[in-house]
């Protein structure tokens, strides 16, 4: 290129003053998040937010507007401002990455730095403004006049400021709240993670808690190494009844299986009720020493205690814990309308009143006993926002894949 | 269990992909040779296909959630990518880094076998799962290419000093498609977190360290776009990029910041 070099400062800015400007907004970040004592900021709430977010499109929208050839302005709405506002948030999120969040045994400097919450503190608002601005600007830019060429730019870069704004300033009415019920009880009270309790415009009876589980493990043990027998993982078989397989030198075969059983002298006996554990009958035959035995193993719980099978010298067989395959609350919820009956699987949320119910958990020690079954209760009005962005963003990406690079290389200094 | 006859196909495979890298060589003298490696390729795919339908089959669930059986998607996808840049571009030497990348995928399946767990956890269960990992393992397969490229780039560079920028438009198809995939893997994932979690993003640390790659590759993107005649720029971005995305896709079970995340998975 023939031309005359530019001075740093001089418009139009590229990388080098881009990446100064991206990176004093961070430092400017951290020094107001350490002078506040690493307190953070809180994402304001409605109205507040709504306001928040007509003022920064204002902003963007205005100072387009009316200052479109002012430098500054030219410069944020340009690839260089949007590669250091790209990389400064990757900085921000590189910190995020190496270091355990929320965690209460920080060290102060961490803390104080807003590095162990930072998605709270002032270098991440700070930074996402400034990577809004310069997304903003530049899909202005794009936007004004409209060509139809520019559809794929559009729905990508108007997307993710879409989610990136509905999600930030939507956390700010976020609530996500947990009700612990149990069996034959109703309550109206969900808590936060704080502990802080709140009262919902509605009570949840919870009639029954079920659960499907697998057929649990059988492990082989070797006595002499005090450890599972064989290689890693090559140890277990399934107490599936009719089982039949071979691991090293021992043969087995799973002659009876029970998902729910209870001891009845020598011998398990199926038995559905409080208590019930899975218990198995296994044949076993070592080739080495050709001993034959058979006996009954049994995972245990709370109620029972667990059994193994002391097979001869060398191996002896347990089980392990069966694992949950499915499980759910049969509820009633009560409104001021009435009261309606359902089923409340994991990861089929029911909503209701602006609500969405979701089976999150039960007591792990009493497993299929568990008479406690733990639901998560979410509001987030601001939903429907991100999901447009997020649609937008997919229309994007499959645009992306469908056209490729096909448009004509920019020229070197557009 | 179909993992214990697993050897005798991934032989099979072997010896088939084997048989691609040579032909493909030859392929250097006489083109001609480079359908023999097609084919070859195009079966050892068809093989392993077959055995992860068996697998599938056989575990009831498909085999998409330990790192091992997501070794076994890497390696299919990986030759077949290979066959469809050379079919589009007519690149032997990138068709024979892929069967070798594969090759070596599958021998650590291969070398370190482990039984293929049926149990899968509640919240897994949905139809969100399967398009949520594919669309994650053909980008990482895509971007994965992309970084052979940087790496030839740097080689061009230190060893040849002379940079090709024709590579670089090789470089710029893969990340678009890889980009665009590792795209939807993370907003599939948000939608399938909502109904599962009850939240879009709770930056649990494989989704933040999923996010740096897509910075990452974003930043290349960018660049490119803005300075198309910069070589080693961009070649550095897509091989930082894709160490971003090796501890995004297995690194991240090691990091101290990992200890609650809902993505740590054995393998």
């Amino acid at each position: 290129m023939n031309k005359v070099k530019r001075k740093t400062w001089e418009h139009p800015w590229s990388y080098k003053e881009s990446f100064v400007i991206a990176f004093a907004v961070m430092l400017l970040g951290f020094l107001i998040e350490f002078i506040s004592g690493g307190s953070g900021v809180s994402a304001p709430s409605w109205p507040n937010n709504l306001y928040l977010l007509l003022g920064i499109l204002n902003f963007n929208v205005i100072a387009y507007v009316l200052y479109k050839d002012h430098p500054i302005v030219k410069w944020m709405g340009r690839v260089p401002a949007a590669v250091s506002a790209i990389s400064i948030f990757t900085v921000l999120i590189l910190m995020m990455g190496f270091t355990l969040q929320e965690d209460a045994a920080a060290s102060d400097l961490v803390r104080r730095l807003g590095l162990s919450h930072v998605t709270r503190s002032w270098p991440y608002l700070l930074v996402v403004l400034y990577f809004l601005l310069t997304l903003g600007f530049v899909t202005l830019r794009k936007v004004l006049p409209w060509k139809n060429k520019n559809i794929g730019f559009l729905l990508n870069h108007l997307g993710l400021w879409i989610i990136i704004v509905g999600g930030i300033l939507g956390s700010g009415d976020l609530m996500r709240l947990r009700m612990s019920l149990n069996e034959g009880k109703t309550t109206d009270v969900a808590t936060d993670y704080r502990g802080q309790a709140y009262e919902m415009p509605f009570a949840i009876h919870l009639n029954d808690f079920m659960i499907d589980e697998y057929p649990p493990k059988v492990g082989i043990i070797d006595k002499n190494l005090g450890a599972l027998a064989g290689e890693e993982h090559k140890s277990f078989f399934e107490a599936a009844e009719g089982y039949v397989g071979e691991i090293g030198n021992l043969q087995f075969e799973v002659l009876r299986f029970y998902p729910e059983s209870m001891r009845q002298g020598d011998v398990f006996q199926e038995f559905k009720g409080e208590g019930s554990a899975p218990a198995a009958e296994i044949r076993l035959f070592n080739k080495q020493n050709q001993t034959l035995k058979t006996g009954w193993i049994c995972s245990g719980n709370a109620f029972q205690k667990a059994e193994y099978f002391d097979f001869d010298e060398q191996f002896a067989l347990m089980m392990l814990q069966p694992v949950a395959k499915e499980y759910s609350s049969n509820i009633k919820l009560i409104t001021d309308e009435g009261a309606e009956e359902f089923d409340l699987l994991v990861n089929v949320p029911v909503r209701r009143m602006g609500y969405t119910i979701y089976q999150v958990g039960y007591d792990e020690r009493f497993g299929r006993h568990s008479t406690l079954s733990v639901l998560e209760i979410v509001r987030d009005p601001w939903l429907p926002l991100v999901y447009l962005g997020i649609f937008m963003v997919i229309a994007g990406s499959l645009y992306i894949f469908w056209i490729g690079r096909k448009e004509k290389i920019n020229t070197e200094n557009e | 269990m179909v993992w214990l006859n697993f050897p005798t196909y991934a032989l099979i495979i072997f010896l088939l992909w084997l048989v691609g890298i040579l032909f493909f060589t030859l392929g250097f003298w006489k083109p001609k040779s480079n359908v023999w490696g097609l084919i070859a390729t195009y079966a050892g795919v068809a093989l392993l296909s077959y055995f992860i339908t068996l697998l599938w089959v056989k575990l009831e669930r498909p085999p998409m959630r330990t790192l091992g059986e997501t070794r076994l998607w890497y390696s299919a996808l990986l030759p077949l990518v290979g066959a469809i840049v050379y079919h589009r571009w007519k690149y032997g030497w990138f068709a024979i880094f892929s069967l070798f990348m594969a090759i070596l995928f599958l021998s650590f399946n291969y070398f370190k076998p482990e039984i293929h767990d049926k149990a899968l956890m509640p919240a897994l269960q949905s139809p969100w799962f399967v398009p949520h990992v594919i669309v994650y393992i053909i980008s990482y397969v895509v971007l994965g290419a992309s970084s052979l490229i940087a790496v030839y780039g740097l080689y061009l560079n230190y060893f040849k000093t002379r940079p090709e920028m024709r590579i670089l438009h090789l470089a710029d198809n893969l990340v678009y498609i890889g980009f665009s995939f590792l795209t939807l893997g993370l907003l599939f994932g948000a939608l399938w977190a909502k109904e599962a979690w009850g939240h879009y993003w709770t930056w649990d640390p494989k989704e933040t360290w999923a996010f740096l790659t897509w910075m990452g590759y974003l930043i290349y993107m960018h660049y490119r776009y803005h300075r198309p005649k910069v070589f080693m720029g961009p070649i550095w971005t897509l091989s930082l990029s894709f160490v971003v995305l090796l501890i995004a896709w297995f690194g991240v079970n090691y990091l101290p910041s990992a200890s609650n995340s809902v993505h740590v998975y054995g393998g």
